[in-house]
């Protein structure tokens, strides 16, 4: 190709401007659970080593672990079948994606219950550690960013059902959904593992 | 911006499909409402900031003169603060919880409402696209809801005011316990709630703002504007904005703790505390776990304040001195220093909460580094005046100001980062006095020196320049006067937020200079109304404005006076250099604008015609079979 009097490219992205935009936010939560998870080191040392408090996560925890990883299979299976034009199967995977995202919440809340009946609620006035309040914080912020991308996979189906999409649009709405729906998934990890093996 | 508006909800403006065209002749509807009210045009928004911006900067300035006249005169009482703030005077008497309410307000005010979203808001909104040649931001919905979630943050704030037991009162760093216990003063309760709740949706509208701006810079930028040939507002606002983006959250984090030990009981910043007598359920906390989440954020935020202002004034100095500006690479290479030892020096706000004097020594000694790119930013621009041109037109005062400003205050910044000088100076006047020269009057002459030169750009109309000189010299004397003295206070020992000095003998000798101050301040205020009438009067009735009436090289002035949804009529200019050919000398004017191609240039006398370079002949590509040999 001739590069003589060749003008620049009108789009210069490598990566689509909602995209990048996209893991800008992504960036933010981030930071916000980082902030968090610095103030729970930073709290943890200031409390003397007799009142510390070590805890198992609840055993729920654990099946929600496997329930949020395995939920990106049907969420980028999703993806895939859009890309393809197969709308029936898109809307499926993301029925499974939401199902299974909604499992995932009660499974919080059933943890936050197990929480509770084992002695350690949010507030406890004879507590010196504040290791158990941040459990709830975690999970409550966490859960309520799976929240808002259910509320997306649930935008995504319904405009699947009803063609609402300009034309190219479709693909990118699922990755978009996708690439956060896998990144809470990936948050979790790191949370659980934080908060079930990083206690000493 | 109809074309926009029926591409959806959150779409993002995609140049692949190319709007240039559609702008050609056609009349684009849309209502009142989505025209001027939820438009998502950068300009208009830009707008919605800026005046939004001057509103409640009326509104701090004014809270500030309440509090100075109760410092200035102590014992004495006024009808007019009774008729002004009611029972928050009663006798006409600065009520002592009131006065804290004011400074926290004042504070929380000026540097979120005002000098955060006024400026970013209004700057980088209005000229990211302008000066990177793209039609609008990446995202005009997101940028739209940016604007109103600012607004509403900000209608919060100002109805806490109106509260019974009053607004925030335990200063803009709201740090607990006071902040968290409703019992410790009447601020603490609802005024407190509602501060926090205001400034979660700010956090909200300027992370939307900044992943805007972000995303814009690097992605629309028109051909042939490389990165290297950004000017160095478009610089300042991308870093200011990706430190946003890095920092916000954690403060998001810190008011999120807060919320949960004030309404539901947690101890995350409390523990052993009486009140009243009463010994609180609160135990395990440490309001020094707050101080840390805080200012993770609040260094980063002075910053974020502060760089739009430097990157403005580059721009100002530049284009009114009629010379490039001096060291391109380190003025760049500063403001990414600034940005990265911004987030490694937070705990210099917190020499005397206790910590650890070695931790305290390594955040001393990034803070003394941080000084470093500063200072190399002010000799530029200095080493940029010498010898140039020099247009003394308000814009340029006001860009001189600002650098006057940031070196004074930035020489005290060097006192205070020193943890052992740091001791007798912290929470008194000397402290004040720095971060409102450095950082206050910094960023505001950054505002002023942007609007006075961006003001043909906004509205189509210039400045009277008579008035603008009388509200340089008057500011600029005022700001001066006001925290000047303090400084001295500070040495002697006077307390930040004290309702009176008069308790104590030390600070007694002080307050006639209060008193000085005070008068000082009323008259910068009073000042200020030579801007206002001015800024309105020429929005309507203004001298019409050129194209280019500075003779500047960015691509902002290319379009029309007033420019349209789009930009450009037509197609967006391409850009052949940097925007800093000023005065060069093969050239006729003293300006070369960035999007004119070489070979258009008007050279000067003696000076050879530009030459196309010779086309080469291309050689084909030649295809070789596999198979061949």
């Amino acid at each position: 190709m001739s590069a003589i009097g060749l003008e620049r490219e009108r789009s210069n992205y490598i990566v689509h401007p909602q995209k990048f935009a996209l893991w800008l936010f992504i960036l933010t939560v981030i930071m916000i659970f980082g902030g968090l998870t610095s103030a729970y080191i930073v709290q943890r040392g200031f409390v003397d080593t007799g009142q510390q408090i070590i805890f198992d996560l609840p055993g729920i925890l654990w099946m929600n672990l496997v329930v949020i990883v395995f939920s990106s299979v049907p969420m980028q299976y999703s993806v895939w079948a859009a890309k393809n034009q197969d709308t029936r199967k898109a809307m499926l995977a993301l029925g499974m994606t939401f199902v299974l995202g909604v499992i995932f919440l009660i499974g919080q809340v059933d943890a936050w219950g197990a929480m509770v009946e084992s002695g350690l609620p949010l507030v406890d006035p004879t507590r010196k550690d504040n290791s158990v309040s941040f459990f709830y914080i975690f999970t409550g912020l966490h859960g309520l960013h799976i929240l808002a991308a259910l509320i997306a996979v649930l935008i995504a189906f319904v405009r699947t059902g009803l063609k609402d999409f300009r034309p190219g649009r479709r693909a990118l709405t699922y990755e978009l959904t996708a690439i956060f729906w896998h990144f809470l998934g990936l948050l979790w990890v790191y949370l659980f593992i934080f908060l079930e093996f990083t206690q000493n | 911006m109809s074309t926009m508006a029926h591409e959806g909800n959150g779409t993002f403006h995609d140049e692949l499909h190319h709007h240039a065209e559609d702008h050609h002749g056609h009349h684009h509807h849309g209502n009142f409402w989505t025209n001027y009210v939820f438009s998502q045009d950068h300009k208009v928004i830009a707008k919605q900031f800026m005046i939004t911006g001057i509103v409640m900067a009326i509104i701090g300035i004014f809270l500030s003169l309440l509090f100075r006249i109760q410092l200035a005169f102590p014992n004495e009482s006024f009808a007019f603060m009774h008729a002004i703030l009611g029972d928050w005077a009663p006798d006409g008497r600065l009520d002592p919880n009131f006065y804290l309410a004011l400074v926290t307000m004042h504070g929380t005010i000026m540097v979120f409402f005002v000098l955060t979203a006024g400026l970013s808001g209004t700057f980088s909104n209005f000229l990211i696209p302008l000066q990177i040649g793209a039609r609008d931001m990446a995202s005009g919905f997101i940028n739209m809801l940016s604007y109103w979630f600012f607004f509403v943050s900000s209608v919060i704030m100002l109805i806490s005011l109106f509260l019974p037991t009053g607004p925030a009162s335990g200063g803009w760093t709201i740090y607990p316990p006071l902040s968290a216990l409703p019992q410790a003063v009447p601020g603490s309760g609802m005024g407190m709630t509602l501060w926090l709740i205001s400034m979660a949706l700010f956090i909200a509208s300027s992370l939307m703002g900044s992943i805007n701006y972000v995303t814009t810079v690097l992605n629309l930028r028109t051909p042939g504007l490389t990165l290297n040939r950004l000017p160095l507002t478009i610089v300042a606002f991308f870093l200011t904005a990706v430190i946003g983006i890095l920092s916000f959250p954690v403060l998001f984090s810190a008011a999120l703790l807060l919320m949960f030990d004030r309404l539901l009981g947690t101890s995350f910043y409390l523990s052993d505390i009486f009140i009243g007598g009463e010994l609180l359920h609160y135990s395990g906390g440490s309001p020094v776990l707050f101080q840390h989440l805080f200012w993770f954020l609040g260094h980063p935020e002075v910053y974020i304040v502060l760089l739009p202002a430097l990157g403005i004034a580059s721009e100002v100095i530049s284009v009114h001195s009629r010379k490039p500006i001096f060291g391109y690479n380190f003025m760049v290479l500063s403001m990414l220093a600034i940005g990265v030892l911004s987030f490694i020096v937070w705990a210099h706000h917190m020499f005397v909460s206790g910590m650890n004097p070695f931790l305290g020594t390594v955040f001393m000694i990034f803070t003394l580094v941080i000084a470093v790119p500063s200072a190399i930013k002010a000799f530029n621009y200095i080493a940029t005046l010498w010898r140039g041109n020099i247009q003394f037109t308000p814009p340029m005062l006001f860009a001189i100001g600002l650098v006057s400003f940031f070196i004074t205050g930035g020489i005290t910044g060097v006192y205070l980062g020193n943890a052992a000088l740091d001791i007798p100076l912290h929470d008194t006047y000397f402290v004040t006095a720095h971060f409102h020269l450095v950082m206050g009057s910094a960023s505001a002459f950054g505002f002023f020196a942007g609007i006075y030169h961006w003001f043909p750009k906004f509205f189509g109309r210039r400045l009277n320049p008579r008035l603008g000189y009388i509200h340089f010299w008057g500011t600029f004397v005022s700001l001066y006067l006001v925290f000047f003295p303090m400084h001295f206070m500070g040495f002697g020992g006077v307390a930040r937020h004290y309702y009176s000095n008069t308790a104590f003998t030390f600070m007694e000798v002080f307050v006639d200079l209060q008193g000085f101050i005070t008068f000082a301040a009323i008259l910068g205020f009073l000042v200020q109304f030579t801007f206002l009438a001015n800024f309105f009067y020429s929005i309507f009735f203004g001298k019409k404005s050129t194209e280019n009436p500075w003779k500047a090289n960015t691509l902002e002035w290319t379009t029309p006076v007033n420019p349209g949804h789009g930009n450009w009529p037509g197609e967006i200019p391409h850009v052949y250099r940097g925007p800093y050919e000023y005065s060069r000398p093969d050239v006729k004017e003293d300006y070369l604008p960035q999007h004119i191609p070489d070979e258009e240039v008007e050279r000067a006398d003696g000076f050879p015609e530009h030459e196309v370079p010779p086309k080469r002949e291309s050689s084909p590509v030649e295809v070789k079979e596999v198979d061949e040999e």
